[in-house]
């Protein structure tokens, strides 16, 4: 980047915002305004001493009240204004002829449903402030006669009146402070959504300014798009900042003039904003800080956005829209925080999540330190986060402003997607490959039909032909499994031998060829998807309540101490489901669908494995399961792997089962050792193998006669490891005494 | 010495400039003559590295064009690029800081200029109280501003009445006599003609014709005969593109 080109731009850029009428002119009010405001209170005063009222008018007020329940409240209420007269009438006898204009009827009574019943009269509307102090006054005559008839003092009516006072303790947070930086996260969004209008409005301005008029051509003949937006981004920054250090001249300038005034009159001078800030608390004046951090972050990356969106404007209408936008979004995201989190709120891992992506963050993490639940990460990872992200947002939209600044189409046509004209051949061709993947999906949904009816058919035979034979010499639970083993095997090979009929071998595709230890390292891959997978299975459980029910029912067998059922129970469930499954839907469905591709095979034979299980629970599990299958069983062209995955799957639930039940806690300690080992293993030999092939790239580019260090040496050795470290944890550390102070 | 090679750009679907190769020698004047949209401006924004070519190389020099080269180039964009609401000199104060010029040089060169096209007394006045011709010539004068050694200039004379034509073609062969390399674009032979020396003729993205403009004159035929002027030579080779 050419920094001399840079500053030249933003040179010339400030100057042109300065010297500039509507600058001065802006600048003149703003100096008018702060004076203003900082005096409100001598002008108030100064007003007040000379008697100067807006409402001058006099007004006469007369009620009627048979029954005397106003008792002369009325005039007390308006005893000190000399501007309203009150007077008890015995009825109303003005008519819209006759009726003044200073005058207002007010007439009162008893009334059975609402307590009492009031007619306000006058001839045209008149000062509101009166009107209220009349409906306040006649609002206490009710409770006064809603508690006499109650014969209640009228003290106690009054505490239903008042809001419930709460004694909130949260003793994790400051509550004193907390007031303090919930209203200074307040006043800070608001000036930052001001500084935002302010930088968006001089971003889209200024470059669909030079946008439209083509003079972006030239510019770009000078400097890259890249030097013009941060060029741009400078200096529309700088010229903010430069309002923002005159507006706290004026605003000084007006407390100056306040203050003489004050000790002119002979008061004390008001306290200064420098006393103020020694008032705060240390925790305090850090969330200032921390607030200020983001705010300017977010601002960066906010503008660098708005820079990108002006270019795609072709007029300067246009340019006022993209403003829109990222305003609007800014807004929503606020609202958003401020429902999301209150100090009633309890955190939530979607909470941490949206805590640290950038342009959220900036609302998210003060709103979370307010309540006194920020965590340490939480404020590092948003802070890397949102750093990392400016430059990589002032790249991406680098390359979005070029690309958009140049293009000087009104409107994108769409593009009609226009349909071809087909010759007779491609015609054919078409319909032909329609036809055939009509009727391989006619083979599909025909082989699900046979596995069904099969299984619903085998069922009724064993449960009406051998389970009178069976009973003789087995218990119920020991058919029960004998028959599902058999149901499912039979079925399910029945299904397998109908596909195979239809299965095309493919010629030209070679089978792939891995070896054992490659196939393993797949194996582990998929150990590990699998375990994840179970995780994911089980947090959904315990978190949302979504019980696999089926599963849990078909596994609870009771009396699984007998040994025979303990064999049936494993064969039933672990190995036959394990081979014939991977038989009928990984070998038969995946090759015969396979000529659509591989993905559309996996996805398609887990779809059909998914539905088969008739159980919403067990279908979106054995889906995901199947994909993990399928993808084992296409790389390594061998089905044995995956029957040994499933089988695995199946049989530590099994043997989970049967141990627990028996109540065997050694054996059953073991089968979970075993398993997470065998998890703890996979991700190891995983790891082992990327690190593997990101060496084995690296080698490529390594010259000739450089020695590689051993690989721990090299990592324990490399200085900047270490210095890492040690950062990260200062860090981590610092941050965690900086929120325990808070 | 300028050198396009290969060059070519896709807009999507669309190809824009299709295979176009080049040279211009240092201190001669240059045509690139086509239709509207035939690619001219998209040629000459690829010289300047405001687009990228999809393929193809541009070197000057036999160097690539970065943007240290660029500040060496002036580029007479084919719209008014002068924002409507800055004054001559603004303008030109803008402009030249772009490229690197002081306050002082942009004044100095920017008077020499005015005073050259006889516009002196508009130095103050905005962009857009300018009559058409003006503006076109302001243009010109902010690509010249650095002294750059060589000149894009893209429609350089659309918009001018023939008094100012004269007045720019002046300008631009006092330019060539102080050796600057001069590239333009036109749709109008005369103009072509008039000063080129070599030219290139382009049509839906491709080259047509290129080569020497005196060559070409003496051994083009139209219908058995020879030195047509390049208007007709123009509607020959480009009619006969379109069958």
């Amino acid at each position: 980047m050419n920094k001399q080109k840079i500053k030249e731009i933003v040179k010339f850029s400030i100057k042109q915002n300065i010297q500039n009428k509507w600058f001065v002119g802006f600048n003149v009010l703003l100096l008018v305004l702060m004076i203003l405001f900082a005096n409100a209170g001598n002008i108030k005063e100064f007003l007040e001493n000379n008697n100067i009222q807006i409402f001058d008018d006099e007004v006469a007020i007369e009620y009627v009240d048979p029954n005397n329940i106003i008792d002369h409240k009325l005039e007390r209420m308006f005893a000190k204004n000399e501007k309203v007269t009150v007077k008890k009438v015995s009825e109303n006898k003005y008519t819209p002829k006759n009726i003044k204009d200073n005058v207002l009827i007010v007439e009162v009574d008893k009334d059975e449903e609402k307590i009492i019943k009031v007619k306000i009269t006058s001839k045209e509307g008149f000062d509101s402030a009166i009107y209220d102090d009349i409906v306040e006054v006649l609002q206490e005559c009710r409770s006064e006669v809603f508690a006499q008839t109650l014969n209640i003092p009228e003290e106690k009516l009054e505490i239903l009146s008042t809001e419930i006072p709460i004694d909130r303790v949260m003793l994790a947070v400051n509550a004193e402070n907390s007031e303090q930086k919930q209203s200074i996260q307040l006043v800070s969004t608001i000036v930052v959504y001001m500084i935002s209008i302010f930088i968006f409005s001089k971003i889209a301005n200024e470059i669909a300014n030079e946008k439209v008029s083509k003079s972006i051509e030239y510019v770009l003949t000078s400097v890259t798009a890249k030097e013009y937006l941060l060029a741009k981004i400078i200096s529309v920054t700088s010229v903010v900042l430069i309002q923002a250090v005159f507006t706290l001249v004026y605003y000084m300038m007006g407390n100056l003039i306040s203050t003489a005034i004050l000790m002119l009159q002979g008061y004390e001078p008001a306290i200064s904003a420098s006393q103020v800030m020694a008032t705060l608390d240390a925790d305090v004046v850090l969330y200032i800080c921390i607030l200020f951090v983001y705010s300017v972050l977010t601002l960066i990356l906010l503008s660098i956005i708005q820079a990108a969106l002006s270019s795609k404007t072709t007029n300067m209408s246009e340019a006022g829209n993209s403003m829109t936008f990222l305003l609007v979004v800014t807004v929503a995201v606020y609202m958003f925080t401020f429902a999301l989190i209150n100090p009633y709120t309890n955190m939530s891992a979607l909470i941490y999540i949206l805590s640290c992506i950038p342009l959220i963050s900036n609302y998210f993490v003060p709103a979370i330190m307010i309540i006194g639940q920020a965590k340490a990460w939480q404020i590092i990872v948003s802070l890397v986060l949102l750093v990392i992200s400016i430059p990589v947002a002032f790249n991406k939209c680098s390359v979005i402003f070029k690309n958009g600044v140049l293009d000087y189409s009104e409107k994108k046509t769409r593009k009609h997607k226009v349909r071809k004209e087909l010759t007779l051949k491609e015609e054919q061709a078409l319909k032909l490959e329609k036809s055939k993947f009509r009727s391989l999906a006619l083979v599909l949904g025909l082989s699900m039909i046979i596995a069904l009816v099969l299984q619903i058919l085998m069922q009724v035979l064993l449960d009406v032909l051998a389970y009178p034979v069976f009973i003789k010499f087995m218990n119920k639970e020991q058919i029960k499994f004998l028959t599902m083993g058999l149901v499912s095997m039979l079925s399910l090979a029945g299904a397998y031998l109908f596909v195979k009929v239809y299965i095309k071998k493919d010629e030209t595709k070679e089978a792939p060829n891995y070896s054992v230890l490659d196939c393993l390292k797949m194996f582990a891959t998929s150990i590990v998807f699998t375990g994840l997978l179970q995780w994911i299975i089980i947090y959904a459980q315990a978190q949302w309540g979504f019980r696999n029910t089926a599963v849990y029912e078909t596994l609870n067998v009771p009396g699984l101490d007998n040994f025979v059922l303990q064999i049936f129970f494993v064969v039933a469930i672990a190995i036959i489901p394990a081979v014939f499954e991977e038989l009928f839907f990984r070998k038969g469905l995946i090759n015969l669908t396979r000529e659509y591709g591989d993905k559309f095979a996996i996805v398609v034979s887990s779809f059909l494995f998914a539905v088969i299980h008739l159980n919403l629970a067990q279908g979106i599990f054995a889906f995901f399961m199947g994909i993990i299958l399928g993808t084992l069983y296409v790389k390594t062209g061998k089905l044995r792997y995956g029957m040994l995955l499933h089988g695995i799957n199946n049989a530590y639930a099994v043997f989970c089962q049967i141990f627990g039940s028996c109540n065997w806690d050694i054996a059953y300690n073991v089968v979970t050792y075993i398993g997470k080992g065998l998890f703890y293993i996979s991700i190891i030999v995983v790891i082992l193998e990327i690190i593997r092939k990101i060496r084995a790239k690296e080698k490529l580019v390594i010259p000739e006669g450089k020695v590689i260090p051993a690989n721990a040496k090299y990592i324990l050795t490399d200085y900047t490891f270490v210095l890492g470290t040690i950062f990260v944890a200062v860090t981590f550390w610092t941050t965690e005494i900086m929120l325990n102070m808070l | 010495m300028l050198e396009l090679k290969n060059i070519t750009k896709k807009f999507g679907e669309k190809v824009a400039v299709n295979d176009i190769s080049f040279k211009v020698e240092q201190g001669k004047i240059f045509g690139i003559v086509g239709r509207n949209g035939a690619g001219k401006s998209t040629t000459f924004r690829m010289i300047l590295n405001i687009i990228e070519p999809s393929n193809g190389t541009c070197m000057y020099n036999d160097a690539p064009i970065d943007n240290k080269v660029l500040d060496k180039i002036g580029y007479l964009p084919e719209e008014g690029s002068l924002i409507p609401t800055y004054t001559v000199l603004e303008l030109c104060e803008y402009y030249g800081a772009l490229k690197l010029l002081s306050e002082k040089q942009v004044k100095e060169n920017l008077i020499k200029w005015l005073e050259e096209f006889n516009i002196l007394e508009y130095m103050n006045a905005k962009i857009k109280d300018l009559s058409k011709g003006n503006r076109q010539k302001i243009q010109f004068i902010i690509s010249v501003l650095h002294d750059p050694d060589l000149l894009i200039l893209d429609e350089p004379f659309s918009g001018l009445d023939p008094i100012s034509v004269e007045e720019l073609k002046k300008a631009i062969l006092k330019l060539k006599e102080e050796g600057k390399t001069i590239i333009f674009s036109s749709h109008r032979m005369e103009h072509i003609e008039m000063l080129c020396e070599d030219l290139l003729i382009i049509d839906h993205g491709k080259s047509v014709l290129q080569g020497n403009l005196k060559q070409i004159i003496d051994t083009y035929v139209i219908n058995g005969t020879t030195n047509h002027n390049l208007n007709e030579i123009f509607i020959d080779k480009v009619g006969s593109l379109d069958e």
